[in-house]
């Protein structure tokens, strides 16, 4: 873990960890929210959405830092961002896989990422194509 | 009270149910800048004003969500409402005397792509969301997504925000409350309507769910109406074929109809039994697999029975072969 200073919501099932670097459950973590009342934002028919901004939590990412765009410390590093939301969601988009930079991934379709071209522009995670860059500098391999 | 329009009114419902007095419609209402000792604001005519119309979801202490309604028919709407509303939006949080003021705008036939940047940059939140793609929501549905924000936005204050205040933390935060109704939609409009519903709640459910909640658990009892056909389960759960849908969850101990033992049949061969006889044989057994033809729905159980639940009739078939050696 390089930095956590970087914030993120979190709409899939990521990689979690806490500040003494020990690997969360997403599930268990979120039961564990629904037990206090304030920390459920929302549960209905379309999902939960649990705060979790003040438990230290973190999410590994390969990215560079999403607010930054300043690449991971070293090829080998994990960036490590803070979770302020976790969602779990009762109708999932279709799931797609994509390598991008070193990193092959599961992610919804409707998945939104920013890719660098003359300026810097959204598109969904179904739209990538190979060779494509992220703003963060990784490539889209496929 | 009026509304000018059907959404209007909805709106202004949904946030006096959320947030009760602080929660307020006004028509052409002529805003002002809350500090007007700023020497830049000096006019012939007197501090900035604008006639407006906006519905406010008051948060305590001092947080202002403003909210514009804009029904336009089938058109989407334009870069130049969300501008509009931007110029409010920031010149009341410029010249505030201590209110916090957010800003929502609200379209349920959508927005053009080029309101995205001008709603990101000014930190403004729009629903529906703006996903790239030509996603149609309903109305309701635009309806529903409020609620979800309104709700969701007062739990959020309870807690540190800072990252809310500047761009695009507000617009993100609702996109990410929002953009998943598209999945809910799609699986309503897949169901033709709504095949699977979670018992109690009355929530849109899918296969994958009943199977995540069922498959593993033992039957405890089965149950048989005049209009529908069950089971009860154990960990207080339950499942029931009523006419075309299926509904499971918690049980709440009351099917619908009065009870009325079903038709039963054995066998691939269709062979009579009893209604005791099926009780018998599948009572205590484990859910192991599930299966949802359209016509009918199946759980395999851990006795290598398949239960076959039809209109009006259960079906059980002993799936060990060689089959014909082990009818039932």
């Amino acid at each position: 873990m390089k930095d956590k200073h970087s914030i993120s919501f979190s709409t899939e099932e990521p990689i979690l960890f806490n500040s003494n670097h020990e690997r969360i459950d997403v599930n268990k973590l979120i039961e564990t929210c629904m037990k206090d009342p304030k920390r459920i934002l929302v549960d209905d028919e379309i999902g939960v959405v649990v705060y979790v901004g003040d438990m230290g939590i973190y999410r590994v990412s390969a990215f560079g830092d999403p607010t930054t765009g300043q690449p991971p410390p070293d090829p080998n590093g994990h960036w490590g961002q803070q979770v302020i939301q976790i969602s779990r969601v009762r109708f999932p988009a279709r799931i797609i896989r994509h390598q991008i930079g070193s990193v092959v991934m599961s992610i919804t379709a409707d998945s939104v990422f920013l890719i660098r071209e003359k300026y810097i522009r959204k598109i969904r995670a179904e739209d990538l194509e190979k060779g494509m860059v992220l703003h963060t500098g990784e490539k889209v391999y496929w | 009270m009026t509304f000018k329009n059907q959404l209007e009114e909805s709106v202004f419902r949904i946030a006096k149910d959320i947030c009760g007095s602080l929660a307020t419609i006004e028509h052409n209402k002529v805003i002002q800048i809350e500090r007007t000792d700023k020497i830049e604001t000096a006019t012939f005519s007197g501090p900035p004003k604008k006639e407006i119309d906006v519905i406010t979801a008051g948060y305590e202490p001092n947080v202002r969500l403003l909210i514009s309604c804009k029904q336009y028919g089938t058109n989407k709407a334009e870069p130049s409402d969300v501008q509009e509303w931007a110029a409010v939006v920031g010149t009341m949080n410029k010249y505030s005397k201590g209110n916090v003021f957010f800003g929502l705008i609200i379209s349920p036939s959508g927005f053009t792509s080029g309101c995205e940047g001008w709603a990101t940059s000014s930190n403004l939140a729009l629903i529906p969301p703006l996903k790239n793609r030509p996603t149609k929501f309903e109305f309701e549905t635009s309806l529903e997504m409020t609620g979800r924000v309104l709700r969701a936005f007062g739990k959020r204050l309870a807690f540190p925000h800072e990252e809310l205040l500047g761009p695009p933390g507000f617009y993100n935060f609702v996109f990410e409350l929002t953009k998943a109704f598209e999945g809910r939609d799609r699986q309503k409009k897949e169901q033709q309507g709504g095949r699977y519903e979670l018992l109690g709640k009355g929530w849109l459910s899918s296969f994958g769910e009943l199977v995540e909640m069922l498959i593993g658990k033992n039957i405890v009892d089965v149950v048989a109406t005049t209009e529908c056909l069950g089971l009860k389960l154990s960990g207080g759960l339950a499942f029931r074929v009523v006419g075309d849908q299926i509904l499971f969850g918690p049980d709440d101990n009351s099917p619908p109809g009065t009870s009325n033992e079903s038709l039963c049949k054995k066998n691939l061969s269709s062979d009579d039994c009893t209604f005791e006889f099926v009780k018998n044989l599948i009572k205590d057994q484990r859910l192991t697999s599930a299966a949802d033809f359209g016509s009918h729905f199946e759980f395999g159980l851990s006795n290598e029975i398949n239960l076959g639940f039809y209109p009006k009739m259960l079906h059980v078939v002993r799936t060990r072969e060689p089959i014909e050696a082990n009818l039932l």
